[in-house]
């Protein structure tokens, strides 16, 4: 997925913040604006905005609230509750259909890209088999 | 069926003393019989007793002493007097007998007019069940013909057929004790899978056809060859779960399980969601009530039915708007196959349909909604896994560039028409196969039926087939109900199939009447 640079999405919660931002309506955004997602010039400096994605089909994807992250199988308690709090992460709540797998939110209103970047960290480390963030995206019907 | 769920129901069956049935012969043959069924089901005790005996002692020989009728007795077991009626049109009749005939062999019971093949009457649960020497046994995957074969003797133990179910599976005769006690000791051994007593029970049509107005337009049960198999089969005591956006709950078709239905409540974000067990205030949705309405409508002689319609339903809703993470659907399908996930003791579905995901080619798959099918494909149904079946794009991509039915524990299920052709929905090796799907009457959110066209709807289609076969038999693993459902297809088009499959078409129009091997 490319980040679409130029383009911050801004949360149906925070969009009562943003009355004064003109706003932009990126290719692909329609059922998101639909949903109260606003989209603003990327280079706006505000927390709580979110990164946009693109993917080669051109689907777009907002950075989400949440990282699903898979431990290896022999982590202990210990050694998660480390990799967490040295990430200022907090569980949201276990994945109970996946081994060592828990749904960890960031302990404050993270920086926009700075879920993507936490979960970048993450991946790197050999306790952990994968750190995925969450993405909203549009998930239709058939 | 769980080891010890098998061994906790074995356990808990009781035998009827000094019960016995006489030999079976036709009803035709023993018109006492049919009057017989018949005083049963008007509970007239006097007539019964004085019609049962008197078969008795005509068919039995004077070395076997009548107490009299056992019907007054067995008819004092709960929910005894559908199933001996059952057994008495199908030409048992059971009778006291003295405390010695139990010690008699089968081959002196069946000399002296006695049944040759029931050893004892036994029963737990409101169900009758006459015990045979005969068990069915599956072994584990690893085990081949030739150990199966010492293992076999080693445990006093006749093969007299091996079943085509994939698993290997055996008919076998237990030669050193009771079929029941057998089963017991087998059930202790590493190399069973499952081991249980081959019981003659009274298995009653509870789904005849149905009356339902609509049926004659929902062309898509014809071509299943449903009427067929409905006399026997119509999803009792399967369950289907169906994750979609929202659903109608109080539509007059639906009757779904609110103990093992639930949603998931966006946050005002869309960016996590919040579980809420049970359908009140479940989020409305036309597309997940027509999912839900075509695998498993009820027959209840208003509007029209659907595949499975004496199966239970669990409707599982997430993303209401469409917008949300994957984290969120992967959570909605774990719920479906395993209530537990989300905390809730309920039970989880033998079938899962998912008919959400974009219609162009490509869609990526996170790696928590990879490990939910896994989940699903793997550990649903007490490990034995759960079908887990998914609408393939509409348009006519490749499904290779869709991560979700590419896995390779979906069973991706695309559209076919009235008329057995393909209608250009996604093609490519990992399509299953086609289902109806093609302007198919099911349920809409306006509380009717419309007619409707998408995968959306082939998909639990499938599912509903699927619940057949599982009602058939339990004991399927997910893989074994998929091989069994690709095996069963009709080859339509007219169009080459290289080892049984086309891509366009994967294996071929499904067909339930030749998955259920009733013949059309």
């Amino acid at each position: 997925m490319t980040p679409v640079d130029d383009v911050a999405a801004v949360p149906p919660s925070l969009v009562g913040e943003i009355d004064d931002e003109p706003t932009v309506e990126p290719a692909g955004s329609e059922e998101f604006r639909a949903s109260g997602w606003r989209f603003i010039r990327g280079d706006a400096d505000r927390s709580g905005l979110r990164a946009v994605f693109r993917d080669r089909a051109g689907h777009l994807s907002i950075e989400g609230a949440t990282v699903v992250v898979r431990f290896d199988d022999d982590a202990g308690d210990q050694q998660i509750d480390e990799v967490l709090r040295r990430h200022h992460l907090a569980v949201r709540r276990p994945m109970r259909f996946v081994p060592k797998g828990f749904q960890v939110v960031f302990e404050g209103r993270p920086a926009k890209g700075q879920l993507m970047r936490i979960s970048e960290e993450l991946e790197k480390l050999d306790c952990v088999r994968y750190a995925d963030p969450d993405f909203v995206e549009e998930i239709g019907q058939r | 069926m769980e080891k010890a769920a098998l061994r906790e129901r074995l356990q808990s069956l009781t035998s009827v003393s000094n019960v016995f049935p006489t030999a079976r012969s036709h009803v035709r043959q023993r018109r006492e019989l049919g009057a017989v069924a018949e005083a049963v089901e008007s509970l007239d005790y006097r007539l019964l007793d004085e019609l049962s005996a008197a078969d008795a002692r005509n068919v039995l020989s004077r070395e076997v002493a009548v107490a009299g009728s056992a019907f007054p007795v067995l008819l004092d077991l709960p929910d005894a007097q559908e199933q001996l009626a059952g057994f008495a049109r199908a030409g048992f009749n059971f009778f006291y007998a003295d405390p010695s005939y139990e010690s008699d062999s089968l081959e002196i019971r069946r000399a002296r007019g006695g049944n040759g093949a029931v050893t004892r009457v036994l029963s737990a649960d409101g169900r009758i069940a006459l015990e045979t020497r005969r068990l069915v046994v599956a072994l584990v995957a690893d085990v081949d013909d030739e150990a199966a074969r010492l293992f076999f003797g080693r445990n006093n133990l006749v093969p007299i057929r091996r079943f085509q179910f994939g698993a290997p599976t055996w008919h076998v005769i237990a030669d050193g004790g009771l079929a029941t006690d057998v089963s017991l000791q087998l059930l202790d051994l590493d190399e069973v899978r499952y081991a249980e007593p081959d019981f003659i029970e009274h298995v009653n049509q509870r789904a005849t056809q149905p009356s339902d107005p609509l049926v004659a337009q929902q062309w898509h049960l014809e071509v299943l060859g449903l009427p067929v198999v409905w006399p026997t089969h119509a999803g009792g005591e399967v369950r289907i779960a169906v994750v979609d956006n929202g659903f109608m709950v109080g539509h007059p078709d639906l009757d779904p399980d609110a103990a093992s239905s639930g949603w998931f409540r966006s946050s005002p974000d869309g960016d996590d969601s919040l579980f809420i067990h049970g359908l009140d205030l479940m989020p409305d949705g036309d597309h997940g009530t027509a999912c839900a309405g075509m695998a498993a409508a009820r027959s209840n002689d208003t509007g029209g039915v659907g595949v499975a319609f004496d199966a239970s339903l669990s409707l599982v809703a997430c993303l209401p708007d469409q917008v949300g993470t994957q984290s969120t659907l992967a959570r909605a399908l774990a719920y479906a196959a395993e209530p537990t996930t989300e905390g809730v003791a309920a039970p989880g579905a033998d079938v899962v349909a998912c008919s959400l995901g974009p219609n162009e080619a490509t869609w990526k798959m996170s790696n928590v909604l990879s490990d939910a099918i896994d989940f699903i494909a793997e550990r649903g149904r007490s490990g034995q896994g759960t079908p887990l079946f998914w609408a393939c794009t509409n348009g006519n991509f490749p499904i290779s560039a869709d991560e979700v039915c590419s896995h390779p524990k979906v069973i991706s299920v695309g559209r076919s028409t009235a008329d057995d052709s393909d209608d250009g929905s996604g093609f490519g090796p990992e399509l299953a196969f086609l289902a109806p799907g093609v302007d198919v009457l099911i349920p809409s959110s306006d509380g009717a039926y419309s007619v409707t066209t998408g995968t959306s709807f082939a998909c639990p289609c499938a599912a509903g087939v699927a619940a057949l076969i599982v009602q058939q038999n339990r004991h399927m693993s997910a893989t074994e109900v998929r091989d069994h459902m690709l095996g069963a297809c009709d080859k339509i088009g007219d169009v080459p199939y290289v080892d049984g499959r086309n891509d366009t078409f994967g294996h071929g129009r499904l067909n339930a009447a030749s998955a259920l091997g009733v013949p059309q």
